[in-house]
């Protein structure tokens, strides 16, 4: 359950404050047509860590992943405001019941996506204790 | 022993944490590259720049398309490397934090 949480608590931050784009969700169909921006989310569970502090290893668990936001819009300048306002929405945020999310980076330029769109990805750094 | 020599004895520490995280990293680059004629994994390049700055790149043109991992709907992306390659740097970031960490505990 603890590795699902932190992706649950982040996405059910976006369903309930997110309002500029429509929103894209891993496994989920998603039509971008008629739409001139939108945001894809995915959730990349990375590494566990036993916080123990006797050192018998029956204390709490961190669980560290990696949060992607896709920013799609339809020139660069507007995929970069996008990218930006991500950022500014999510970073040194606690969703949920206790998921911390580190600040924002982004990874790369705008690149052409596809049907003259331009994608530019948004990492971040997602630690949940159990 | 003598400040000046602790302090050496404590660069030489994170220099040698640095030398190896930075390896590691190039080596899991290249390994998790996905391979179709072979060029994007032969043109990672690591370059030593002095002793605590490393340069690690891939200068191939649609390198950003293949990792930044794969997005439903989108072009781009290899289903070798569904993920990408930035949960691979945030690993070896948070691996660097750790060890850097350890030699002042």
């Amino acid at each position: 359950m603890s590795i699902a949480q932190a992706k649950i608590d982040i996405e059910q931050y976006f369903i309930d404050t997110w309002t500029q784009t429509p929103i894209a969700f891993d496994g989920v169909a998603f039509n971008h047509s008629g739409v001139n921006d939108w945001i894809s989310l995915k959730y990349v569970p990375i590494q566990n860590d036993s916080y123990a502090m006797d050192g018998n290893l029956n204390g709490r668990i961190k669980y560290n992943g990696q949060f992607q936001v896709f920013c799609y819009a339809e020139n660069v300048p507007l995929t970069y405001a996008l990218a930006d306002d991500v950022i500014s929405f999510l970073s040194s945020r606690i969703v949920g019941i206790g998921t911390s999310v580190k600040v924002g980076q982004p990874r790369g330029n705008a690149i052409d996506a596809d049907n003259n769109f331009y994608e530019m990805l948004v990492t971040f750094e997602v630690d949940f204790y159990a | 022993m003598s400040l000046s020599k602790e302090f050496e004895n404590l660069l030489d520490q994170k220099q040698k944490i640095l030398n190896k995280v930075v390896l590691n990293l190039y080596s899991e680059l290249v390994r998790a590259t996905p391979v179709d004629t072979g060029t994007l994994k032969t043109s990672w390049e690591l370059k030593k720049v002095s002793s605590t700055h490393w340069v690690l790149s891939n200068n191939m043109e649609y390198a950003e398309i293949i990792f930044r991992g794969i997005r439903p709907g989108v072009k781009g992306g290899s289903k070798n490397l569904p993920d990408g390659v930035y949960p691979i740097l945030q690993k070896f970031n948070t691996q660097l934090e750790l060890e850097l960490a350890n030699i002042r505990a």
